[in-house]
């Protein structure tokens, strides 16, 4: 069953539903039916912005030839530093260490909020050695970021959602999936 | 606004079969590509993630990232979602995340104090403004606005998206066990603040 539907299973305890047309007593109206009200109402009270749905058409098609890349997943969970479990119940952290390795190439990223202001600090190393990685935003042109000697770099990005493209060692380019940011 | 008859309620998704219920394929042939099995789920998940989005008090504009962000996300991980079933649980908590991850950047960007959070929080349409005489979905909606953020949050991942309560448990870190009360708490509160007990 959904959490909008009736009821099909009354001896359900997490269910108290009442089936959609049934009213009380009274009139009034039941838990169902309150529950599509809220949604109709909020539809028309809230609606969302005319172009959000061809804004969700273009992500099918966003940067065909970075999308097209095998994508690497992190190798772990990603590490939260100095997080906390909040209220939500999900992590909270100012920084996310990422690991991604494909074919031997590894990159590790530290993705930092920055504080008081908008966007990220990105800094990590990449073994093989290699000249650059680059930043990838869908719809935005990618940014390439220069690695020193030993295959560290530091970039602050102010885009996102993002993703990190790097070279293997045959030439074959590669990206990250989208990055999970603190 | 239009005033909403009880009897309207089988027009907005009531029993309604999901899209992914109806061609279990219609995400794998989405992320292949297919642009009509795409626009079919923006077409059916679209209004959930901005009401989710919503729920979490983010203003329009941040809401609208939400929604940008968890389609891209769709794109780029939707193949990890393995049944189709599971697809309205993965953006209801790619959702939540996207959403979490403003209000983190917002604590971040202002000192705040308990009176600046409830500054910062967007309550959607004023209450008073919702209120019309004699108009029960105007006094529901007024109502809704005055519940707390747990239970709009709870409320509105029942009333959209298809979200089974197993779904709902796991987006908010709570037992199963804990949504139909819960729910059930949340609705009486709505009917006593509507009016309609």
């Amino acid at each position: 069953m959904t959490a909008n539907s009736g009821n099909p299973n009354p001896g359900n305890p997490n269910s108290g539903d009442t089936n959609p047309g049934d009213r009380n007593l009274r009139g009034q109206p039941s838990d169902d039916e309150l529950l599509a009200l809220l949604r109709a109402g909020q539809a028309e009270v809230d609606p969302p912005p005319p172009g959000l749905a061809e804004m969700a058409m273009r992500a099918l098609t966003w940067d065909t030839e970075f999308a097209a890349l095998v994508t690497a997943t992190p190798v772990d969970e990603p590490v939260l530093v100095r997080g906390a479990e909040g209220a939500t119940g999900l992590a909270e952290a100012d920084v996310v260490d990422l690991t991604f390795e494909i074919e031997g190439t590894v990159l590790e990223v530290s993705v930092e909020s920055k504080p008081a202001s908008e966007g990220y600090r990105l800094s990590g190393l990449i073994h093989p050695v290699r000249d650059q990685v680059l930043v990838i935003t869908p719809g935005v042109e990618p940014v390439a970021i220069e690695c020193d000697s030993f295959g560290r770099f530091e970039a602050e990005v102010m885009t996102e959602p993002l993703a990190l493209g790097f070279e293997l060692a045959h030439g074959r380019v590669v990206r990250t999936e989208l990055l999970d940011l603190p | 606004m239009r005033t909403l008859a009880a009897a309207d309620v089988e027009c907005y998704g009531l029993g309604r079969m999901s899209g992914t219920e109806e061609d279990p394929w219609r995400l794998a042939k989405a992320l292949s590509g297919d642009e009509a099995s795409w626009r079919i789920i923006i077409d059916e998940f679209s209004l959930p993630i901005w009401q989710w989005a919503r729920s979490y008090g983010l203003t329009r504009e941040e809401a609208e990232d939400v929604a940008q962000n968890v389609w891209y996300k769709l794109k780029d991980k939707g193949s990890s979602i393995q049944e189709p079933a599971r697809l309205p649980g993965w953006l209801a908590t790619t959702t939540k995340r996207e959403a979490l991850t403003i209000l983190r950047r917002r604590r971040r960007m202002v000192d705040t104090s308990d009176e600046l959070v409830e500054e910062l929080h967007d309550p959607q349409p004023a209450a008073a403004e919702l209120v019309e005489a004699g108009d029960m979905s105007s006094s529901v909606m007024a109502a809704f606005q005055t519940l707390s953020d747990a239970c709009r949050q709870l409320l509105a991942l029942c009333w959209s998206g298809n979200l089974t309560y197993e779904d709902i448990a796991g987006i908010l870190g709570k037992s199963i066990g804990y949504i139909g009360p819960t729910r059930q708490r949340c609705l009486q509160l709505l009917r006593v603040r509507a009016g309609l007990t």
